[in-house]
């Protein structure tokens, strides 16, 4: 084979995987499962750099609870929440480290709930990948991955690499005449919070938030574990962290002192929204704020965001960027859109 | 390492770097080294059984090859003073010394096979033989771990070793080299079991690279993949239902399953195979062709031809000959001959080494009755077969049937694939009295209406999954009615312009990613024939 020849090779091979990986990305699309909160993940890209305040990182009550929209709102100061349904604490860990990458915030919040949740990988395909599929590819999620894959062989490393080596089934499901290829978001107005419109009524359980006297349930040690590590990156970087249990009805006053001692230890501050001296100032109404027992609805969301905006600009004196165009142009634009979707 | 895992790929990729890059005096030692490591993290890890084979078919062969010219010497030297008997002797007595070397190697192998393989399943039978007829001795059942390719490596050694024995092939001294040729890793999970003859020349010469033999050794392994994961694995999902339930799916849906088995374990087999002989392709070796279109084989004895030709033909060389050439079978023949008259006498030395043959490959096949019926349902076909073709002949004769058109053998086709499809079922059913009851219900229950009444659809597949089985299936065919017409698809698709060639690559590799049976939501099955 002459120098002509194994280049006419190769060059054919170069265009045969460019036309291949176009392809494939086009079939990504059309057939990966387009869901809000991988949306949301991924579009925390677009945000310029060492642009956010504050950075929300967690499980579902945060991703129904708080809005950076109201926040800026009221308060100019920006924010993302980086959360999924039933997240898991090493996807929380990755979620937050790869932002940091991204982001220099004031502050981390850091939903710690998860910390008494005993997370069986084989058992969680769907809420893993909620987190993991909006994930660009990075150290970050290739160690989550690795995790994942080593306590459940079933779960390939290729199809969390690859998404459509898992959704390729989904043709059956899908009207190939009028869907067509949609990507991940690449910008949200939202920020990361997926509200919820439905209401379903409340009632505090009897002796809601009354000390017991019985133990605590222990923390699950990996979780434990993952959410000290978080505290720890946070500290290398000098970002002070809140430990935030956000309202929900399945929480007991010895898993609150439990997790303010945990807090305490780390140096953290513990804050508890569903403590009497805080619940009292949220104004919720059980009757109509709340999605189901453990997360807010969107009438929820913004009294709770407009309550924690206020708490976190009066304990950490956080910027106000609505003088500042270079930030407020987009924020004031996705603002708009927020207030004519929720009635802000 | 699943043939269709992405830990293949980049295996083979490695592997074929390494061989590529390596200086050509050396290539051959690469491909040993692969081998033994591709063994290893194939859950091989059990591998002193194949190191014992190794050894012991090397130490053999050398023995003996070293006895052949040591004889070869003397009996130059010495043959001046023999006369015809006494050559004969010579000859006799050195046979017998040969095989001092050879029956205990050979029993050995076949003994560690025997034992992984068969030792449970002859105790436990045992067992409920001892309960019945009253003993109370309950022997030990042990159920080993079989190591990886057990079966075909030890053939493949065997015949080796059998083919020095007969001195039709010279011993290969090199132990590295032996070994390399018993562990070639694309054909030792499920073959095809090669001929050191026309194998090991091919592993040890250095092997120059070349884009064309690559190119079509992945579309061949890509051709494999689509049969294995598009049609096998798909059909596995209907066949699966259906024979783990056979009270639910009686009659007609025993037949549907029968054709979708024979279906599942052709892609199945022959995909695995293909991989194996792309992969090979890769490295330049051309492994033995294992399938030719078996289910458009006209008579069983022409199935068997074409299906797992290797395996036949290894059968045929080293049991088939032997026994009906021995003179066991020649006494045996004459006898017959004067008691049931020359013709049913004549095939008698035929017959019977046949049937043990089917016998044989049915036990191959697994530790269980339903293999050994499987090997007693064949044989009996294949002698049936041979007593009455005269009789049939004349048949057709006198019913003035043409043979030398497109109906007739269009019948044979389809009288074939019933037969293979009954055989099928024995395989594949949990039992042989299972078995028996599906093949009875599937002759006697005989009723459309729920095939065409949506009964398809609750055997596992939904109607979007079979439209994928039917047109794969269709492809298969077509490709399958090309190839035995004589079209090479490969070498007329490297004809065609570049953009047609892209379109047919890029719908492959597609076709594959997108309706392979693969992921969560499926349970991929195994290769089949890596089990047995």
């Amino acid at each position: 084979m002459n120098k002509k020849e194994c280049l006419k090779i190769m060059v054919r091979c170069v265009a045969f995987v460019v036309v291949f990986s176009m392809l494939f990305s086009n079939a990504t699309n059309l057939l990966m499962r387009h869901d809000d909160e991988s949306n949301e993940i991924h579009a925390f890209y677009s945000e310029p750099e060492d642009t956010i305040d504050v950075l929300y990182v967690g499980s579902s009550p945060l991703l129904r609870g708080v809005s950076p929209m109201v926040m800026w709102d009221e308060h100019g100061f920006t924010g993302y929440v980086r959360a999924s349904a039933l997240q898991a604490p090493a996807v929380s860990y990755g979620l937050l480290a790869e932002s940091l990458k991204y982001q220099s915030p004031e502050l981390v919040v850091l939903l710690c709930d998860n910390i008494f949740l005993d997370y069986d990988y084989a058992e969680r395909e769907g809420d893993l990948r909620r987190g993991l599929d909006g994930m660009k590819m990075s150290k970050y999620k290739l160690d989550i991955i690795r995790e994942v894959t080593a306590a459940d062989e079933r779960q390939s490393m290729l199809s969390y690499a690859f998404p459509l080596m898992r959704y390729h089934d989904r043709w059956k499901e899908i009207n190939l005449a009028e869907d067509e290829p949609e990507p991940l978001l690449e910008h949200s107005f939202k920020k990361g919070n997926v509200y919820l419109r439905d209401i379903s009524p409340q009632e505090y359980p009897e002796n809601f938030m009354i000390p017991t006297g019985e133990a605590a349930p222990a923390f699950n040690e990996d979780a434990q574990s993952y959410i000290e590590k978080s505290i720890a990156l946070c500290n290398e970087k000098y970002i002070p962290v809140v430990l935030l249990h956000l309202p929900k009805m399945a929480w007991t006053y010895e898993q609150s002192v439990a997790v303010e001692e945990f807090a305490n230890a780390n140096g953290a501050v513990y804050l508890d929204l569903d403590r009497e001296e805080y619940r009292s100032q949220l104004g919720l109404d059980p009757a109509v704020d709340y999605y189901d027992q453990g997360h807010m609805n969107l009438t929820g969301v913004i009294k709770v965001s407009d309550w924690l905006g206020d708490w976190l600009d009066a304990t950490y004196d956080l910027p106000d960027h609505r003088n500042d165009p270079a930030i407020s142009e987009s924020w004031n634009a996705d603002l708009a859109l927020y207030k004519e979707k929720t009635g802000l | 390492m699943a043939f269709t895992s992405f830990r293949f790929i980049v295996f083979l990729v490695l592997a074929a770097a390494a061989y590529f890059l390596t200086p050509k005096r050396c290539r051959w030692v690469t491909l040993f080294v692969a081998n033994y490591v591709f063994y290893f993290i194939s859950g091989g890890k059990i591998f002193i059984y194949l190191l014992a084979t190794t050894i012991t078919t090397y130490l053999a062969t050398v023995k003996i090859g070293d006895m052949a010219a040591k004889n070869k010497i003397a009996f130059n030297e010495a043959k001046a003073e023999l006369d015809k008997e006494g050559k004969k002797a010579w000859k006799a007595e050195f046979t017998k010394k040969k095989k001092r070397i050879l029956i205990p190697t050979v029993l050995f192998n076949f003994g560690i096979l025997a034992v992984l393989k068969y030792s449970g399943f002859v105790t436990s039978n045992l067992n409920t033989l001892f309960a019945k007829i009253g003993i109370g001795a309950e022997l030990p059942v042990f159920e080993f771990l079989l190591p990886l390719g057990i079966s075909f490596y030890t053939f493949q050694s065997m015949g080796y070793l059998i083919d020095v024995y007969r001195e039709k092939q010279e011993p290969e001294r090199n132990f590295f080299k032996l070994a390399l040729f018993i562990s070639f890793f694309p054909q030792i999970v499920q073959g095809p079991i090669s001929r050191f003859g026309t194998l090991a020349e091919q592993l040890f010469r250095p092997n120059e690279f070349s884009y064309t033999r690559i190119k079509f050794g992945v579309q061949l392994m890509l051709w494999g993949a689509f049969k294995k994961m598009v049609i096998a694995d798909r059909a596995a999902i209907l066949v699966d239902n259906a024979f783990g339930f056979p009270e639910t799916f009686g009659g007609t849906y025993v037949a549907v399953a029968a054709l979708v088995y024979a279906i599942q374990i052709y892609g199945d087999f022959s995909g695995g195979i293909d991989i194996a002989t792309g992969a090979a392709q890769i490295f330049g070796v051309t492994l033995d062709k294992n399938f030719e279109r078996p289910y458009l084989a006209t008579s069983i004895p022409d199935y068997w031809r074409r299906w797992h030709m290797t395996l036949g033909a290894w059968f045929r060389d080293y049991v088939f000959y032997p026994l009906s050439l021995s003179k066991f079978f020649m006494r045996l023949g004459k006898k017959c001959r004067k008691i049931l008259g020359n013709y049913v006498g004549k095939l008698i030395p035929v017959l019977i080494p046949q049937f043990i043959i089917f016998f044989l490959i049915g036990i191959w096949h697994g530790a269980e009755w339903k293999y050994i019926a499987f090997g007693c349902y064949n044989g009996t076909l294949i002698v049936l077969g041979i007593l009455f073709e005269q009789p049939l002949q004349n048949l057709i004769k006198k019913l003035d049937i043409r043979t030398e058109c497109f109906s007739w053998r269009l019948f044979q086709v389809l009288r074939t694939l019933i037969l293979v499809c009954i055989g099928k079922i024995i395989t594949r059913a949990p039992g042989v009295s299972a078995a028996k009851n599906m093949i009875v219900s599937m002759f006697t229950e005989w009723d459309m209406t729920p095939i065409w009444g949506g009964g398809l659809l609750t055997m596992g597949l939904d109607v979007k999954d079979l439209w994928v089985l039917f047109l794969s299936c269709l492809v298969l065919l077509c490709v399958s009615l090309m190839q035995e017409s004589g079209i090479k698809v490969r070498e007329t698709l490297a004809k065609q312009n570049l953009y047609f060639r892209w379109v047919v690559y890029l719908g492959a590799v597609f076709s594959l990613i997108l309706f392979g049976v693969y992921g969560l939501n499926y349970d991929a099955a195994d290769f089949i024939y890596r089990g047995f």
